[in-house]
C-alpha cells in the first residue's frame, strides 16, 4: 500500500471524498435498482420500459429521490438548530449545560475571517455583546413545535 | 463501567470500540427487520396478484430490497458529506455543530 501524504489533497479531504463517494455509489445502486422495479411494473402492465435516462425524469425516480433528501435536510437542520438552545447532559453532540462556548461568541474581524465578518463595522461587536440569541430562539421552538402539532392534526382531520 | 475501565484487557479494548460495535450492530437488526418486512410485504402483494412467492434467501437479490436499501442509504451518506463540506464555508452561531462565526475557513476540529 503507498503511503498517502498528510500534506495530499486526497489525505486533506478524506472524509469530504469518501462520503461523496459512498453517495454516488448509493445513488448509483439506487437508479439502477430502482429502474429494475419500475420495468417490472411497466412489463407486468404491458406497457413499454423506459430506458435509464428517462428514468431519471419518472416520478418513480424523483420521489424516491427527493423524499429522503427531504427528511435528511430536514432533520441536519434541525439538528444544527437545536443544539444551539438544548442540551444532553453527558453527550458529546451538546453543548455544556452551563456558560459561554467558542461557538456562541459574536463575530471579530480579522484577517482570515470570512468575508461577511471582514466587511462589518466597527462598532458592530459593541452592539451585538448583549444579545442572547439563545432565548429568543427557544420562543421560537415553542412557536414551531405549535405549528407542526397543528399541521400533523390538520392533515390527519 | 469503573469495573470494566479498571479491568483492562479485552473489556477495555471493546469499551473502546463500544459505540461503533453498538451502531454496527443496531445497523445489523435493522437490516434483518427491513429484509424480513420487505419479503413479507412483497409475499403479501404477489399473492393478492396470484404470483408466486419468494424465500428470504432468494428475495435477498430481488432489487425491490436494494432500491429501498440505497434509496435511504444515499441520503444518509449524502447528509453527512452535507454537514461536513457546509461547515467548512456556513456556519450557525451558536450551534455546537458549527464553527464560530469568525473562524476561518481553514481552521479545522470544534
Amino acid at each position: 500500500m503507498t503511503p498517502i501524504h498528510k500534506t495530499s489533497f486526497i489525505y486533506k479531504n478524506s472524509l469530504t471524498l469518501v462520503f461523496l463517494l459512498l453517495a454516488v455509489l448509493a445513488i448509483g445502486g439506487q437508479t439502477l435498482t430502482g429502474l429494475d422495479q419500475y420495468n417490472n411494473f411497466l412489463n407486468e402492465h404491458n406497457q413499454t420500459p423506459v430506458s435509464l435516462l428517462n428514468y431519471l425524469s419518472t416520478g418513480h425516480f424523483i420521489q424516491a429521490t427527493f423524499e429522503n433528501w427531504e427528511s435528511e435536510f430536514f432533520q441536519m437542520a434541525l439538528f444544527v438548530w437545536f443544539t444551539v438552545f438544548l442540551r444532553q447532559k453527558g453527550s458529546s453532540e451538546s453543548k455544556q449545560l452551563t456558560g459561554k462556548e467558542e461557538v456562541d461568541r459574536q463575530p471579530k474581524k480579522h484577517a482570515k475571517a470570512p468575508w461577511p465578518v471582514k466587511r462589518l463595522s466597527q462598532n458592530y461587536t459593541k452592539r451585538v455583546a448583549t444579545e442572547n440569541t439563545e432565548t429568543q430562539r427557544f420562543d421560537f421552538l415553542v412557536v414551531f413545535l405549535c405549528a407542526l402539532c397543528g399541521f400533523v392534526l390538520i392533515v390527519l382531520f | 463501567m469503573r469495573h470494566s475501565l479498571k479491568k483492562g484487557g479485552l473489556i477495555l479494548t471493546l469499551y473502546k470500540h463500544s459505540l461503533s460495535i453498538s451502531l454496527l450492530i443496531l445497523f445489523l437488526i435493522s437490516f434483518a427487520l427491513h429484509w424480513y418486512g420487505s419479503n413479507k410485504d412483497y409475499n403479501k402483494i404477489q399473492l393478492i396478484e396470484g404470483k408466486s412467492t419468494e424465500s428470504m434467501f432468494t428475495y435477498f437479490s430481488n432489487s425491490r430490497l436494494w432500491f429501498e436499501s440505497f434509496q435511504n442509504w444515499q441520503s444518509e451518506f449524502l447528509s453527512v458529506f452535507a454537514i461536513i463540506f457546509l461547515s467548512i464555508y456556513l456556519r450557525e452561531i451558536g450551534s455546537p455543530q458549527s464553527k464560530p462565526v469568525d473562524a476561518p475557513h481553514t481552521e479545522t476540529g470544534e
